[in-house]
């Protein structure tokens, strides 16, 4: 199997991504597929093609370093559940 | 142990938007849409932000990738409005290069440098007037940062620390960061592994994270150090895990929250393209290249002639290496700069807690004043004075010399009738001059050389005095 049940509720757990316990064994295969699909295409030999970075056929456009932002934090803050002294407010971060 | 280290570029807009990264703004106020991760936003690449990686990748002669890619590392944490950190993976702007140090007993280490990426960084977490919650400040979110990251060449806390200082003269030197630790502009986190003496490989290691001063940075390692040296004489093995360094405790602990995220399942950022870097633009940077540290310092060596620790300090920064440079081209005497900056200039700004760019007395100031030396129109002495008053009241050396009348005295018949007079008034020690042996002779000689400078208010040219004086009291014996 390229992929375990007890991976694919790791993966879920680190993406945030609530399963149900009956799905897991469900999205074990179709993964599982997946991963096996990938690793058909590993064993074509690429030795002489060159890496394709993006299917794009277009160079990164750059801005230049010019502040072009105002500041709007009353609207952004003003959305937010939980505000104080200008901070939005969230559960207490540990560390 | 190796090092990471988080320089924060010196652009004035974010890597990927145009909010101001300005330190020290109203929480949130420089958080615009796209810092905040709202839906429909797009991230457009800073093009200075580019320069200034290629600019330290030139500096320490590493490879510069021609093609690097942004990748995506996701993990949740209030910090993060987006879910992941656009960083660099696999395709690093900046691969292998080597960084010499120069140690103090003169040997030269090098540490090796793995790779340096681009990335952008968190907000932050404030605590204080919060009970069971916690505050955010996004301003912070996006702005840039080189990661640099070394080999574990380390194995001193020694070479840790020249690292650190020589990285930091480097980047401000390339202008690409203020290199500020108290604001965090540069932070470091050291990878610490102990090795059993006589084997070649290293232990498991331990990341402590964190630490923003150099005196940190010193206690941090000393204590870890100790505990895993602890862990593993009691037969105990070591945890790779993330530390943070405590400074009011003096400890480190284990941040657990960090470690449950240790898979930050990289993938390529779908929202930006490939960075193409042309040979064109790099030589281009190239040549717009300032003078590094270390080849100032060999030219200092060598047209300036002076010692090893004068060039260290007059290159310790590049203000300090201007400012140098345009003291000597004025006063056209290397030395004499070189002993004036460091005794005088350098000892008062010390006491002042002032750098020398907010210095009271500019580099031509300090440049004509000295050239008055050179030229023996004032005595070293009376410089000193003109020092402090020009420091105080930010007047013209020159003028002030003209206006209080403090040119030395080369009229040698003024000299001679002070002389005149010093003799006269000390018959007694002019006697026992005619009457004793060379030793005393000079000793004597002395005495009457002060006495005449004194009764001229320091003015009289000692080279004169000394001549003249020498003349009269041959004439009697």
């Amino acid at each position: 199997m390229p992929i375990t049940p007890k991976q694919i509720i790791q993966i879920s757990n680190l993406a945030r991504i609530k399963i149900e316990q009956d799905q897991v064994n469900l999205l074990t295969e179709k993964i599982g597929e997946i991963i096996s699909f990938i690793d058909k295409l590993k064993t074509i030999d690429t030795n002489e093609i060159e890496p394709l970075f993006n299917p794009l056929d277009a160079i990164q456009k750059l801005r230049f370093d010019k502040i072009t932002e105002i500041d709007e934090s009353d609207k952004f803050l003003g959305i937010a559940p939980s505000v104080r002294k200008n901070l939005f407010v969230v559960p207490k971060v540990i560390d | 142990m190796g090092l990471e280290v988080h320089l924060q570029l010196a652009t004035i807009s974010k890597i990927f938007s145009g909010s101001s990264t300005t330190f020290g703004g109203t929480p949130n106020s420089q958080a615009c849409s796209v810092d905040l991760a709202m839906p429909g936003t797009l991230p457009v690449f800073n093009e200075l932000a580019l320069k200034f990686a290629v600019m330290f990748g030139l500096g320490i002669d590493a490879e510069i990738n021609k093609i690097s890619v942004f990748d995506r590392k996701n993990y949740f944490y209030p910090d993060l409005p987006k879910g992941y950190q656009i960083s660099q993976l696999h395709h690093p702007i900046i691969g292998r290069g080597t960084f010499e140090l120069f140690l103090g007993d003169k040997t030269i280490y090098q540490i090796g440098i793995t790779r340096a990426h681009l990335e952008e960084d968190a907000g932050k977490s404030v605590h204080s007037h919060f009970d069971k919650e916690s505050g955010i400040d996004l301003n912070r979110a996006g702005v840039p940062l080189l990661e640099i990251v070394t080999d574990p060449d380390f194995r001193s806390t020694e070479q840790v620390i020249s690292y650190l200082k020589a990285l930091h003269i480097l980047v401000t030197y390339l202008g690409i960061s203020d290199g500020n630790m108290a604001e965090g502009s540069m932070r470091c986190d050291v990878n610490i592994s102990l090795r059993e003496q006589g084997t070649d490989s290293f232990g498991t290691r331990t990341e402590i994270k964190n630490i923003n001063s150099f005196r940190f940075i010193e206690r941090a390692i000393s204590f870890e150090t100790n505990r895993q040296i602890d862990i593993l004489e009691d037969g105990g093995e070591i945890i790779q895990e993330t530390r943070l360094y405590d400074s009011e405790l003096d400890e480190t602990r284990s941040m657990r929250s960090k470690e449950i995220a240790n898979d930050y399942r990289y993938f390529p950022e779908p929202d930006l393209l490939p960075i193409h870097i042309t040979d064109d633009y790099i030589s281009k940077i190239r040549d717009s290249m300032p003078e590094l540290p270390l080849a100032k310092r060999s030219r200092f060596l060598e047209t300036y002639d002076i010692t090893e620790y004068d060039a260290d300090v007059l290159t310790s920064s590049r203000e300090i290496a201007d400012y140098y440079e345009e003291v000597v081209t004025t006063c056209m005497n290397p030395k004499l700069a070189a002993n004036w900056i460091q005794t005088e200039l350098l000892a008062k700004l010390n006491k002042s807690e002032q750098s020398i760019s907010e210095s009271p007395v500019s580099a031509k100031k300090l440049g004509l004043l000295l050239s008055k030396i050179v030229d023996e129109t004032i005595s070293g002495k009376i410089a000193k004075q003109v020092f402090s008053v020009i420091w105080s009241t930010g007047e013209d050396p020159l003028l002030l010399i003209e206006k209080r009348n403090l040119k030395q005295m080369d009229d040698s018949n003024e000299i001679e009738s002070i002389v005149q007079k010093v003799i006269d008034q000390n018959a007694d020690q002019v006697k026992q001059y005619l009457s004793t042996d060379e030793q005393k002779r000079k000793k004597l000689l002395g005495y009457f050389v002060g006495q005449v400078m004194k009764s001229s208010n320091g003015k009289a040219n000692p080279k004169a005095v000394n001549q003249i004086l020498s003349d009269k009291l041959s004439e009697k014996s």
